[in-house]
């Protein structure tokens, strides 16, 4: 009763009513049209104006990264100007990519790892390209015959010790796994980071055929597994467990920032699954030449020897000078290689074992 | 008659504004779902029969299911008591406790993660006062990394949904039937429960269902604590968007997602539809009493501890770990405003600019779409399941809303603040859309009739009656939309955008390389921002 009176007294007389309703609709299909794409603009020779746009994650690009250094080494060498756009992860970077096929708004791809490598090429987003320094990167870190991704670092996935917390530290994989370290491990989820992934082809690597057995016995031994690096090594930090997935070269940090030698990476007789991370130029930019140099510089000495202190990796060019405090940061051998749908039947048998 | 001809270019100015405003409120859902749901098509429907057929699919819908519902009752018991003392009570530290509602809302989850982590953790506060005080071996509080820790987490969380809209409508609850019980001998115990609850309802009904919609739709806190347990399906979209970079599946995961909400949305909304009970005079705000006699010290001191140790456990952990810095060559631990210090060295206060702009943005958007929506169904006469339109947004989860924008407006095009601001409008579109619905709802129905009456025409009586008297509704709104967007994270890192980051950008950085105390420094910036947010609007709706 309330409602009919309601709308005999207040509600929109019934032109009203049509008008609004085709405001909206008009409004609808000025928004459905602006959506569509507009058509190409037809393609200039030789480098377009403007700065070169190098797609790279959030860490890269950071005030303490080594993204600010790098541009204006760029722009000093260059006389153009780096624009770095942050695009969350390396994921990110790649899935931007994806999107931008064939007409791409950056000129470069940064950030894109061996793991992540596949795609890429699959995809056929990225234009090869062999730079100068390429003789000077080991042959084991070449991500690619074709160079279409150029490495600029690399590190290794290990698991960092709290020697004030637990005295005596696991020897190898096989004995991350035994009841004494039980709720003392952190990882981070496989779903949802890179050094998840990494520790899961680690297992699948070494235990191949025995992987669920392996993660049945390891799932004692994990106190959580964390959606991403930043969270799972603060929990470690904060005294959660002595034991966390991370880097090789992580006590560096502390070594240098914080002055202490408590946080050791563990050196395991399986190997170690190594990360190589790369850039690579976009097919289809419009300004080659000018990507070419960005390249070029990633293997220049002079940018090699901020990777230690801000990436927190390795520099690709064994001549670069490293710290002292990277005399913590361990080099390990590398454990055997896994295939990409190998690995993705395993995240799904690692997660049917870890929900059981 | 003079004055409505005076403020005739007003009325005009009102009614594009609103027209405007509706559009928005159109174009942040419908402009994403095309590219969210776009893949679905292009690979035929191969990717949805694979998703459909995987058990991971449902085994995290039925976690997500099962969270939800646990973390919304625990949500409830939190806020309900609080609703009550700031609506109806005065005493000191009420408008602290008011504002301390923003205090998880304007902290990115990570950060709450990490409190939950220094509080209740294994080296946490509690465990080691415990230990210390038991004489124990090993720490005995363990629940956290459990279901557990994730319902807690989402409840405290969550609680504030339930302190503002139940609070909302409780200050201003008419105590007639109240006192009528009352002068039959009926005990404040059973009119609590025979009268004041079901006057409560609604809001009741509304805000429990928000809490349910976040919960599904986490995504940190259900990872850090409930790895062990199970997964949410927003875990499955994020893993399938950004490390599979399948389109297809994270298409056919939202597909799922959304339809599993939108059947929710739809009890919801019948739900609210039966239960709307037309008799409620509103408009005034019942005078807060001091607390009387000894039961209501007694409840308000054991709930004010325990809400303190629940609210306030965590954030004064990460309040004590931003002035904690580490320094010196043995490694040693100092307090001191260090943090602070390096955080605005490196920037922090172009980070508080951005961030202030974009959250302002953020809930002039979501506070002026939502505003115009509710309007404009209203006097499109949608009552009951008609409105159920107006829910169906709240379906579509966080997730899927980024994943749309980012694939609708790729590349640099999508990195831009207002992208960022259209999207945590998106996010904020249930908690503003609900205020100003609720505001234009408990307007009485003759006080429309007299503007009426007396010739007002509709841009009139928006201006001059609904609007003033619903602005309390939609400043709630605003302010709710404005401390999610100080603690959005989630979109930030989607879209990216260039220059200074926004602090919640920012903490994620600092988190991301080591400096963990930093991030916590951060996050207390973010915090104090989303409670000034809180105190306003406090202080506007008192001044009403």
């Amino acid at each position: 009763m309330r409602t009919h009176l309601y709308r005999a007294g207040n509600g929109f007389e019934p032109r009203a009513r049509q008008l609004f309703v085709s405001i909206v609709f008009a409004l609808l299909v000025i928004l459905a049209a602006s959506c569509a794409k507009s058509p190409e603009a037809p393609r200039p020779e030789g480098d377009a104006e403007g700065p070169l746009v190098v797609y790279a994650y959030d860490s890269f690009a950071a005030e303490w990264g080594p993204g600010p250094a790098l541009a204006a080494l760029y722009e000093k060498r260059t006389g153009r100007k780096l624009e770095l756009v942050s695009k969350g992860d390396a994921g990110q970077v790649l899935a931007a990519a994806l999107l931008e096929k064939g007409a791409p708004e950056a000129d470069v791809y940064l950030g894109i790892d061996d793991r992540l490598a596949p795609r890429a090429f699959e995809a056929g987003v990225l234009e090869p390209y062999r730079p100068e320094g390429a003789a000077r990167v080991p042959a084991e870190l070449v991500m690619d015959a074709e160079w279409r991704l150029t490495p600029y670092d690399w590190g290794a996935f290990a698991i960092i010790w709290d020697s004030e917390k637990l005295a005596t530290p696991p020897g190898s994989l096989a004995e991350l796994a035994a009841p004494e370290y039980g709720k003392k491990l952190i990882l981070m989820d496989a779903r949802t980071s890179t050094p998840g992934l990494g520790f899961a082809a680690w297992t699948l690597g070494v235990y191949g055929e025995g992987l669920s057995e392996y993660w049945r016995d390891l799932k004692d031994s994990i106190l959580t597994v964390a959606p991403g690096w930043d969270l799972g090594y603060g929990l470690f930090t904060s005294g959660e467990a002595p034991l966390v997935l991370s880097y090789t070269t992580s006590p560096a940090y502390h070594v240098e920032y914080e002055g202490t030698d408590r946080y050791k990476a563990l050196v395991f007789p399986e190997g170690h699954p190594w990360q190589i991370e790369g850039a690579g130029i976009a097919r289809g930019t419009r300004r080659p030449a000018a990507a070419r140099a960005f390249i070029e510089l990633l293997l220049d000495p002079e940018f090699q020897i901020l990777v230690p202190t801000t990436q927190w990796m390795y520099p690709v060019d064994p001549a670069t000078p490293l710290p002292a405090s990277f005399d913590a940061a361990l080099k390990p051998g590398r454990a055997p290689a896994v295939e990409p749908d190998d690995l993705e039947k395993a995240l799904g048998a690692i997660a049917a074992e870890l929900a059981s | 008659m003079d004055a409505p001809r005076a403020s005739r270019p007003a009325n005009v100015l009102l009614a594009a504004g609103g027209i405007l405003a509706a559009a928005l409120a159109l174009a942040l859902f419908l402009v994403p779902l095309p590219g969210a749901f776009g893949p679905l098509f292009g690979s035929g429907a191969k990717a949805l029969i694979r998703t459909l057929n995987d058990s991971r699919t449902w085994s995290s819908l039925r976690f997500a299911l099962l969270e939800s519902l646990a973390s919304s009752v625990l949500a409830l018991a939190l806020g309900l008591p609080a609703a009550w003392l700031v609506a109806r009570r005065e005493f000191r530290g009420r408008r602290f406790l008011s504002s301390l509602g923003a205090v998880p809302f304007a902290v990115p989850p990570l950060l709450v993660a990490l409190g939950f982590v220094m509080f209740w953790g294994r080296s946490g506060a509690v465990n080691a006062f415990l230990v210390r005080v038991l004489g124990l071996d090993e720490p005995p509080v363990s629940f956290l990394y459990s279901i557990h820790g994730v319902v807690l987490a989402h409840a405290v969380y969550n609680f504030p949904i339930v302190m503002r809209m139940a609070g909302d409508l409780w200050a201003r609850l008419p105590d007639e039937q109240a006192d009528a019980a009352r002068s039959l001998g009926a005990g404040e115990g059973r009119i609590l429960l025979g009268v004041t609850l079901p006057q409560l309802a609604p809001a009741l009904a509304s805000a429990t269902s928000l809490v349910f919609l976040y919960s599904f739709s986490s995504f940190v806190i259900v990872l850090v604590f409930g790895a062990m347990a199970g997964s949410t399906l927003e875990v499955e979209i994020y893993r399938a968007a950004r490390i599979e970079v399948d389109q297809g599946r994270a298409a056919s995961l939202a597909l799922v997602g959304t339809a599993a909400a939108l059947l929710l949305v739809g009890v919801y909304a019948a739900m609210e539809a039966r239960h709307a009970s037309p008799g409620q005079s509103q408009g005034l705000r019942n005078p807060r009493k001091p607390l009387r006699g000894r039961l209501e010290r007694v409840a308000a001191l054991a709930y004010g501890t325990v809400a303190s140790i629940l609210v306030g456990g965590p954030a004064v952990s990460v309040l004590a770990a931003s002035f904690i810095e580490r320094r010196g060559f043995s490694g040693t631990f100092g307090f001191g405003l260090g943090n602070y210090r390096r955080l605005f060295e490196s920037g922090a206060l172009g980070s508080l600019g951005v961030t202030l702009v974009l959250a302002l943005t953020t809930a002039f958007i979501a506070a002026a779409a939502g505003t115009a929506a509710a309007w404009g169904l209203r006097r499109l006469g949608a009552r009951g399941p008609k409105l159920t339109f107006a829910y169906l947004p709240l379906a579509v989860s966080p997730a899927v809303i980024a994943l749309g924008w980012t694939r609708v407006v790729p590349g640099r095009g999508g990195a831009s603040l207002l992208a960022v601001a259209l999207i945590q409008a998106a996010g904020a579109w249930p908690l503003a859309w609900r205020s100003a619905h609720a505001a234009f709802s408990k307007i009485q129905g003759n006080v429309l009739d007299a503007a009426a009456t007396l010739g007002s025409s509709t841009a009139d009586r928006a201006r001059r009656v609904d609007l003033p008297l619903a602005a309390r509704g939609i400043a709630s709104g605003a302010a709710f939309a404005f401390a999610l967007s100080v603690g959005d994270a989630g979109s930030l890192i989607l879209a990216s955008p260039g220059g200074a980051p926004p602090l919640a950008l920012l903490m994620y950085r600092l988190a991301g390389s080591y400096r963990f105390n930093e991030a916590c420094a951060a996050g207390v910036l973010m915090a104090l921002l989303g409670s000034l947010a809180f105190a306003i609007r406090e202080e506007a709706s008192d001044a009403l």
